[in-house]
């Protein structure tokens, strides 16, 4: 619609201004199941954080109270050795959320290091490190990560190492591309051309184009690494016994009594994971809509 | 194609080499003695008591030597067929995985089948009514469905099928006792390639879908549409036709994460493959078995990324793998 040259000035004046975060933050708000996604992990990380406020004994086995269905006592029953659940969900949740961010921490800086040495440098470097991703990309993470656990052995520890360290290539191959592009870009001629240094050009110009797709890749990043720990944990390949973890859990279900006869003791932790990871996918479905401003707009 | 498809082994090479290395020297790093780890307290005192003799079963497996000379001891072993034994079973490693191979094959063949007919159809019909209820519950159900892990959804199908309504086998390969059957394997085969498919029906669907999206805006779809062609033919012979190249792209990079809902499918339905030799391998400490497990599943990876770029040149005719990238 063109605006008109007689237009009343109260139109005028509703165009507001936006700052690109405050677009931003405008467009993800509108996404309704990003804000979803919001509200559910703010409850799952506050649980988490309290673990120890809003239950009791992670570790403590009642012996008289073996295996018990959900009750007063123990909101979600008890387990084979008579650990609450209850307890052991919420303190599942640290882990789960350890793992998540710990990991993609890890693999975001490593990826971004890489991506922009390779991007910077071009030639033989980039063909090096454009080969090795390659390499990781094309044999299953899942396999990678078992020889890895395998060889140091199982614990909280080396499952944030492990997919932390082979995690990378990703948000490499992302960074890589974005430099190619912007490398070219007028701007950056520009602020050559001014004389800016190449770390000034790097950490003002460079960095801040290429924050809004990396915290897309380390929004979803999150939830595979959440779903890799969960799994596992499950194959008995993640984090040690004493420490409650969602997949170790779920483990123990792989035994038909367990199963069949005490189905608290595998759906209370499933559909935790299922509702975090849920709620960090949503998020991301909805940080990729508002930080892409050519995104089309939903509805 | 034929020097195309050449260079493209002979770059798989490399990468394989790569690949084992980095596994081999991983799992070398690893505590513990591989000799001494898995013999009996009483046998290994006594051992111990004549270090000559530990020494010389060293010597004999190669283990006195430094690791880059293991490797290439390995490398030479795995050349000719040769993955040694395994430490747990005592049996030699080509042998467990020949064993293997099959049921993976089928297991993995019929979830891609059915990823492929659930996901791509709904992703075209998605795409054809952007925005609808259908679409947003299509995305909603899509999404939940990538967000519960194989396991959970796994159990939750045994739950159901075998436990409750007690229509299925809740695992395994066939019944025991009874005769090989088609029917009885299909019986087992169903949950497992079920779980596996519908959880990489998702994300092929929502690729479907955007693919198709951007294709239906194309002017060449309003041409035909305005030559009079009908809308069945406009969707799947212009607007489909053009949005393979990326649907195929993404099938090639579900590969990996088939592989891996592979190996954790199996462990929950017992099924017998390579998934399941995998998880024993690393359970075991059997860095022997591991190294095959490696080597076959990195094998028919690059084989299948091989196939996906054929691929690409059958679908689009426009692109020609002859030349020089």
């Amino acid at each position: 619609m063109a605006l008109r040259a007689d237009a009343q000035p109260i139109q005028v004046v509703a165009v507001e201004r936006h700052s690109p975060g405050r677009a931003a933050l405008r467009r993800f708000v509108r996404h309704r199941l990003a804000v979803v996604g919001m509200v559910l992990l703010t409850i799952i990380v506050l649980l988490a954080v309290f673990a120890d406020v809003v239950s009791s004994r992670p570790f403590f086995t009642d012996v008289k109270a073996v295996s018990q269905p959900p009750s007063a006592e123990h909101l979600l029953g008890t387990d084979r050795s008579g650990r609450d659940v209850w307890a052991r969900v919420v303190h599942g949740a640290r882990t789960s959320l350890v793992v998540g961010l710990g990991a993609v921490a890890i693999y975001v800086v490593i990826g971004t290091v890489l991506g922009g040495i390779a991007g910077v440098r071009g030639g033989r470097t980039d063909f090096a490190i454009m080969r090795a991703v390659d390499t990781l990309m094309s044999i299953p993470t899942l396999l990678l990560v078992i020889v890895f656990v395998a060889a140091i052995g199982p614990s909280l520890f080396s499952v944030v190492a492990v997919i932390g360290l082979l995690g990378w290539p990703g948000a490499c191959r992302l960074v890589r591309g974005q430099m190619l592009s912007l490398r070219e870009s007028e701007y950056i001629m520009a602020a050559r051309v001014v004389g800016v240094s190449m770390p000034g050009i790097l950490f003002r110009h460079l960095l801040p184009n290429i924050m809004s797709s990396l915290a897309v890749l380390a929004t979803f990043g999150v939830a595979s690494a959440i779903i890799l720990e969960a799994g596992l944990s499950f194959l008995g390949l993640g984090v040690k016994v004493p420490v409650p973890s969602w997949g170790e859990m779920i483990n123990a279900a792989q035994s038909p009594t367990v199963l069949i006869d005490t189905p608290w003791l595998w759906i209370a932790p499933g559909i935790a994971i299922a509702l975090t990871v849920l709620s960090v996918n949503f998020i991301g479905d909805g940080l990729r809509d508002a930080l892409d401003p050519r995104a089309v707009r939903r509805r | 194609m034929a020097t195309y498809i050449l260079r493209r082994i002979l770059i798989a090479f490399p990468v394989l080499l790569g690949i084992t290395i980095a596994s081999f020297v991983a799992l070398s790093l690893a505590p513990g003695d591989p000799l001494t780890a898995r013999m009996d307290p009483t046998v290994l005192a006594q051992l111990q008591r004549n270090p000559q003799l530990l020494q010389e079963r060293r010597h004999e497996l190669g283990l006195d030597q430094p690791v880059p000379v293991r490797y290439v001891i390995w490398l030479s072993g795995a050349l000719q067929g040769d993955l040694g034994y395994s430490i747990q079973s005592h049996r030699p490693i080509a042998e467990e995985i020949a064993k293997r191979i099959p049921p993976t094959l089928a297991l993995m063949s019929v979830a891609i089948l059915i990823a492929v007919l659930v996901g791509i159809p709904l992703g075209i019909l998605a795409a054809l009514r952007p925005y609808s209820k259908a679409d947003y519950g299509m995305t909603t159900v899509t999404l939940a469905l990538s967000s519960v892990p194989t396991f959970v959804l796994g159990l939750a199908a045994i739950y159901i099928f075998a436990v409750w309504l007690d229509v299925l086998p809740s695992g395994g390969m066939q019944t025991l006792g009874r005769p090989n059957s088609i029917l009885d394997f299909a019986s087992h085969l169903f949950l497992p390639a079920m779980v596996l498919g519908l959880a990489s029906a998702a994300p092929l669907l929502r690729y479907t879908r955007a693919s198709m999206l951007e294709a239906l805006n194309g002017e060449y779809v309003v041409a035909a549409r305005a030559k009079g062609l009908t809308p069945n033919t406009v969707v799947v012979r212009h607007a489909f036709r053009n949005s393979l190249i990326p649907i195929i792209t993404v099938l090639g990079l579900l590969l990996p994460e088939l592989v891996a809902g592979a190996v954790i499918t199996e462990q929950i339905f017992a099924w017998p493959g390579m998934g399941q030799l995998a998880v024993r391998a690393a359970s075991d400490r059997d860095p022997a078995l591991m190294m095959g497990v490696v080597l076959i599943i990195g094998t028919a990876v690059l084989i299948t990324n091989i196939l996906v770029d054929i691929t690409y040149a059958r679908a689009d005719p426009r692109i020609h793998l002859g030349a020089a990238s």
